[in-house]
């Protein structure tokens, strides 16, 4: 599914759980109108319509109900401007339309039994792990269970039928398929094929291992391996899903060969895995999960192009390159590893060179493919989702080896300044070249990556914060030294400031390592910029860091903003009156720090525009951006609001994809 | 001893009977063919001398010349066949032929005979051919009832004061059909009822003013709100009704505040013609008085209000909608089924 068809679909979730309150809302301005009609509105009734109207204006649209928002703002400036009975013909036929946009209504209990299905399709997201173990003798799970907790590793346990095991998103699944249910989760997994599903059999030969990986398997382990052993080749797997590089499997009986192509790939940056007895080579192909496959044809056991063959007749495995090593060059030899499905083939003895450039060749396209899904087009570093996933994989290093992970964010400062003045061209230059000086710095289990904007991030495993605030110290001091010359032919230079923190010493989790380098990185802007900042001090603090503080108290929006600002990868706090919200942020010290507030303009106690103010007045705004959300769509009132500091407005209703780009440009902005 | 002649001679006479009765009915037979055959001429010329005529291609004279060369029967056998068709100076052209050709004169004979059906065919011959100013007009008091509704069809082309009058003095007829044939006349008579309608109303109760009102609508002028409004107050509920009818069709704010009233009427015909009446006009104000009356004990004033309701757009439809979910099942139903005609159900989602 796309990211554009998931959003969609978890807002028409969404929606179906909104709906009921929705109509309820409807029901306000309805039983308003209604009195009207009747001649026995009460002044109240027609303002907690106005209210109900507000909201429906408000999120209506951003459930794609853009014409019902129109309606209801309609409704909601007439009811505000003040209404007569000679109003009430075009707000019935308003009132009539919002319903007829949200479609036909089912009785209170069909719309129960919808929200109670809704609730359990939501409920599974919330069960989340990295492996699911599903049936096997509850001992035996119980101590995979542990030897994988023990590896860093969530693992949980579940009956091959059980309702649990087929609605785990885990992305590894381990079966043990002596259990007589295994079909059943087998018959789901076959259905989903994000899943990786790893098998536990007696009977792993060859033909077991086809039948397995036919139906949607990836991996067969034998079912006599010690539990330690099976959380091993389960931590092998996990991890293969997170590197970075080529891996290339080699199977050859002769170790000499075996060196000579790892020391070829070693030199081009490809991670060679062997493989000297082919009994085991399906095994390890899963394990391995290889970009390319190398093979000898002579071996004992099963020769190349019987592997070949195998190999070709799993569709996962079609598009394996693969590459033949031999000494026999006859004819008929060459013939039959092509017909087994070669993509080349190299006779011994081997030229190293020769070797190396053909597996390059092949590898190229593979090559190609990771680096536009995971590096960033413009510095060359990785791009987040890549960054996430490689700083996810340390983090499970660390934990298992008990290793230290510094994390620093960075942050180019008035990265937008030097956009603005020198232009965009000279702006992405300055980006590259961090980008290129991060990547001379920081090599080997180094985590580096492009967060967004003008925002790096660096994964330091297995060093101490220490280290990695004077390594972060010395390259800004380096950095300091970098000219630029703009299109006039000036020259300038930049800064930047960065938060460095610790896991585990600073934080328990990434999110919150990532919270805490962000929140020093915060410190370290509002200090006057171009330093280093470490997050230790601040955990001694109270003070709460997200990402968004949204402060609305409309719980419809709120819960659609949460969830879609969540799926983005960025912390949300909900705050739904002003004056909880000036408490919160705008109290000395602060409780809550958020690099943006969205603040709606009609909150309850006390306006957005009150709020506002006060958020200047203490200097909150120094640190935060404030983007307003509003109905009104007035200039003057607009313009009160940027004036008062508010970086932007967005008016309501808006799109959600829309308002997540416009975040992504502020946070980025910054 | 039995006279063996005696059958013989029975049947003999009988046989002779019916040989005669044959034989006079061919006679008979053979007489009107050739009396047909001897008339087949002359009442094609004179059909087209007669059509000549009227239509100024021949003169009156030769049309009743040829008119009067027929039987009388035949005589006004060709002008009535035509009658029917024209109008206007046609019209006034067969008259003339009528008059001259004493089909008028003969018809204003019969209409003093002591016979009632003369009577009833010299009402029939004057409405078709013209005339009878004088010999008509008192039949419209005819004890025949048969001569007086034949009479009022005479009376709706003869629009005179005193025919007027008389016509609205049928309203009250015992028998329905002059009833029906006045209250036909009286609505074609148009302008020239207005004044005496109105003073009719003006006095008249009961029945007699349930008619009226009902001629009155086909009228239709705002000078009879007035009376309207009076008979809203009528004893008799089917006077209340057509009053109701009636301000439906004249509008404005008195004719409102009337309909408004009436749908309190303790007769269920006024509260229903009041609630279609309000529809009628449109007056989606009263959606909140009609929204009431869907919980009417009457199923004819609860079916009238929810329509009405439908009728008046959206403040109806939204009033109806939530009727769905009245207490009154009674009330909930009718708006149920007003709601799922067509093109309410595409205005209204309903639950």
């Amino acid at each position: 599914m796309t990211h554009g068809g998931e959003l969609n679909a978890a807002i028409a979730k969404l929606w179906s759980r909104q709906r009921p309150e929705m109509l309820r809302r409807v029901d306000v301005v309805e039983d308003a109108v209604a009195a009207l009609l009747e001649a026995r509105v009460e002044p109240e009734q027609l303002t907690e319509a106005q209210r109900a109207a507000h909201k429906i204006a408000g999120s209506a649209g951003s459930f794609g109900f853009g014409q019902a928002s129109d309606r209801a703002r309609e409704i909601e400036l007439a009811l505000r401007t003040g209404v007569s009975l000679a109003d009430a013909p075009r707000l019935s036929e308003l009132v009539l339309g919002i319903r007829r946009d949200f479609g036909p209504e089912t009785g209170d209990g069909d719309g129960d039994a919808q929200r109670k299905q809704s609730s359990a399709i939501f409920d599974t997201t919330a069960f989340t792990a990295d492996v699911m173990i599903v049936g096997g003798e509850r001992e035996r799970a119980r101590e995979i269970q542990a030897q994988l907790t023990r590896r860093g590793l969530r693992a949980a346990r579940a009956k091959p039928g059980d309702d649990t095991a087929l609605r785990s998103d885990a992305p590894i699944a381990v079966v043990d398929l002596i259990d007589p249910l295994a079909h059943r989760f087998m018959d789901a997994a076959e259905r989903d094929a994000d899943v990786i599903v790893v098998g536990l059999a007696n009977d792993a030969g060859l033909d077991a291992r086809v039948a397995f990986a036919r139906r949607g398997g990836r991996t067969l382990l034998p079912g006599d391996l010690a539990p330690r052993e099976i959380a091993e080749a389960l931590v092998a797997i996990r991890e293969r899903l997170t590197e970075n590089g080529a891996r290339v499997l080699v199977v050859d009986d002769d170790p000499a060969l075996i060196e000579l192509v790892k020391g070829a790939l070693r030199g081009r940056g490809f991670d060679a895995t062997s493989l000297g007895d082919p009994v085991h080579f399906w095994q390890t192909l899963e394990a391995v999960n290889p970009d390319l496959l190398v093979l000898d044809i002579e071996m004992p056991g099963y020769n190349g192009v019987e592997l070949c063959q195998a190999v070709r007749a799993d569709p996962r495995w079609a598009e394996l390159p693969v590459l033949f090593l031999s000494v026999h060059s006859d004819p008929d030899w060459v013939r039959a590893a092509f017909a087994a499905g070669a993509d080349d083939f190299l006779a011994k003895p081997v030229v190293e060179d020769e070797l190396a450039q053909r597996i390059d060749n092949r590898l190229e396209r593979v090559r190609l493919l990771r680096d536009l899904a995971g590096r960033d087009a413009l510095t060359g570093v990785a791009n987040r989702r890549k960054a996430s996933e490689q700083l996810s994989r340390l983090e499970g290093l660390a934990r298992r080896y008990g290793q230290p992970l510094t994390l620093a964010i960075l942050d180019l400062d008035h990265f937008k300044q030097v956009n603005d003045s020198y232009g965009h061209e000279t702006g992405d230059e300055v980006l590259r070249r961090l980008g290129r000086k991060l990547q001379d710095e920081f090599r080997g289990e180094d985590v580096v990556g492009r967060w967004g904007g003008e925002e790096f991030v660096v994964g330091m495993y297995g060093m101490p914060c220490e280290i990695g605030f004077d390594r972060l110290e010395a390259l800004l001091v380096n950095w300091k030294h970098e000219r630029f010359v703009d299109a006039m032919g000036g020259e300038f230079g930049t800064t930047f400031t960065a938060g460095v923190a610790e896991l585990p010493s600073t934080a328990d989790s990434l999110d919150e390592l990532q919270r805490a380098a962000d929140e020093a990185l915060y410190r370290g802007k509002a200090a006057g910029r171009s330093r280093v900042v470490a997050a230790g001090e601040r955990a001694a603090e109270d003070v709460e860091t997200v990402d968004i503080a949204v402060v609305d108290d409309d719980t419809a929006l709120v819960d659609l903003l949460t969830h879609s600002l969540s799926t983005q990868g960025w912390s949300v706090r909900v705050v739904d009156d002003g004056p909880t919200a000036v408490a919160v942020l705008a109290s000395e010290p602060p409780l809550l720090r958020a690099r943006v507030v969205l603040l709606d303009w009609d909150l309850p106690g006390l306006d957005g525009i009150a709020v506002l103010r006060r958020l200047r007045d203490r200097g909150v705004l120094r640190s935060s951006r404030v983007v307003m959300l509003t109905a009104r769509g007035a200039e003057s009132e607009v313009l009160r609001a940027l004036e008062l500091g508010a970086s932007d407005h967005v008016t309501k209703p808006f799109s959600v994809p829309v308002l997540v780009q416009k975040l992504r440009q502020v946070v980025g902005g910054r | 001893m039995i006279d063996p002649e005696v059958p013989e001679v029975t049947a003999l006479v009988l046989a002779a009977l019916l040989v005669l009765a044959i034989a006079t009915l061919l006679g008979h037979a053979i007489r009107q063919r050739s009396h047909a055959r001897r008339l087949a001429q002359p009442l094609a010329d004179a059909r087209k001398t007669v059509t000549q005529a009227v239509d100024g291609r021949a003169t009156v004279e030769a049309a009743v010349t040829a008119a009067r060369a027929l039987p009388f029967d035949c005589r006004i056998t060709v002008l009535a066949d035509l009658a029917p068709t024209l109008r206007g100076l046609q019209r006034e052209r067969l008259e003339g032929v009528a008059r001259e050709a004493g089909v008028l004169a003969a018809a204003a004979g019969w209409a003093e005979s002591r016979r009632w059906w003369r009577r009833l065919q010299a009402a029939r011959l004057h409405t078709l051919l013209g005339g009878g100013e004088g010999a008509i007009e008192v039949l419209l008091r005819d004890p025949s009832w048969e001569v007086r509704a034949e009479a009022a069809q005479w009376g709706a082309l003869h629009p005179t004061d005193a025919v007027v009058e008389q016509l609205l003095a049928m309203l009250a007829d015992p028998r329905p059909l002059p009833r029906f044939a006045a209250k036909d006349a009286l609505r074609r008579i148009g302008r020239p009822l207005i004044s005496p309608l109105i003073d009719l109303l003006g006095r008249a109760s009961g029945s007699e003013a349930a008619a009226a009102l009902e001629v009155a609508t086909a009228v239709a002028t705002p000078a009879i709100l007035p009376a309207a409004v009076r008979l809203s107050h009528d004893e008799l509920a089917e006077t209340r009704a057509r009053s109701a009818v009636l301000l439906g069709v004249l509008g404005g704010e008195a004719a409102i505040g009337t309909l408004l009233a009436l749908l309190h009427d303790p007769d269920p015909a006024p509260r229903a013609a009041a609630a279609d009446a309000l529809g009628r006009l449109g007056h989606w104000p009263a959606v909140a008085e009609l929204t009431g009356r869907l919980r009417d004990q009457e199923w004819e004033v609860r079916r009238n209000a929810a329509l009405a309701l439908r009728s008046l757009g959206s403040p109806g439809l939204l009033l109806l909608r939530r009727a769905l979910a009245d207490d009154d099942r009674f009330a909930a139903d009718v708006a149920r089924q007003v709601l799922d005609l067509p093109d309410a159900a595409e205005e209204v989602v309903v639950p």
